[in-house]
């Protein structure tokens, strides 16, 4: 059954499986195949704390048609990867940001519906903000998962997140320079391992 | 003071971003060898979701709209092939 369903599905695809803009920006050169590669490892770490519906592909190739059709110009000087990897950054804030103007639209309309029925409703209620924040929580959880075999890893995020430098987390965690760096490099793999591995998800 | 989750999560985020931006061809590499797939092949299923396509069996929703992703995907079966 599984089968015959599988093969019914193959049987409709088009036979010309469009190019993907990742594919169009690597053939104009824009890029080479191990940024493709960097940029999908960043695309997954992106793409966490998004609805289930937005895979890390979507983000990844959505910034590459931005830039392909002009929309986003990368700034002269600017690495394409970090200016990818910026607009990225910028389509996940674009995303919370529509889904809290939606969360804060819908009293309004509830009211309109005389379904909410009451008038202190305010419309900027930022009804979303619990779930990101529950979200945010578990996706924090999730990034310190993967480094729970490694302490001084495990320091380091905490570093990160707080917005210290090397210098202080190396200062506040007693850690030297070598260390430090190595503790980096072992951090480095972990997430490209992660970021490369298969899946939508 | 600490900052709220959100925003150490989203600190976090760019941190990690620049140590993958950084990250050297022999490091990806060696990565994707530990997971047992080797780049430089044709096809390699490193590649996959980034120069090959994913054809999903359902329609997933429409993030952005006026893209030219969003457009690929919305090609009718009767447009002729770019």
């Amino acid at each position: 059954m599984t089968h015959r369903w599988i093969l019914k599905h193959l049987m409709q695809l088009p036979p010309e499986v469009p190019r993907t803009p990742a594919a169009h920006a690597l053939a104009l050169n824009l890029v080479t195949k191990m940024d493709l590669l960097r940029l999908k490892s960043v695309a997954r770490l992106y793409a966490r704390g998004l609805p289930p519906e937005v895979g890390w592909t979507d983000l990844l190739q959505e910034a590459f048609a931005r830039v392909l059709d002009g929309s986003r110009k990368p700034p002269e000087g600017l690495p394409m990867v970090a200016f990818l990897a910026g607009v990225m950054r910028s389509l996940r804030a674009e995303y919370f940001r529509r889904a809290r103007r939606a969360a804060a639209r819908l009293p309004q309309m509830l009211a309109e519906l005389e379904l909410a029925g009451d008038p202190g409703i305010e419309a900027g209620d930022r009804t979303l903000d619990p779930e990101r924040s529950l979200s945010t929580l578990q996706q924090l959880a999730e990034i310190e998962r993967l480094f729970a075999h490694d302490p001084r890893a495990l320091q380091i995020i905490e570093g990160l997140s707080e917005g210290w430098s090397p210098e202080q987390i190396r200062v506040r965690f007693d850690m030297s320079k070598t260390d430090y760096d190595t503790t980096r490099r072992r951090m480095r793999r972990t997430l490209l391992k992660e970021g490369l591995r298969m899946g939508r998800s | 003071m600490r900052a709220d989750n959100t925003e150490r999560f989203e600190r976090l985020l760019a941190a990690l971003e620049r140590e993958l931006i950084e990250a050297t061809d022999e490091e990806i590499l060696e990565a994707a060898g530990e997971l047992g797939m080797n780049p430089a092949m044709k096809g390699s299923a490193a590649f996959f979701g980034i120069a090959m396509i994913h054809v999903a069996p359902f329609p997933s929703i429409d993030l952005w709209e006026s893209s030219e992703w969003t457009r690929i995907g919305r090609r009718s079966k009767d447009d002729p092939p770019r």
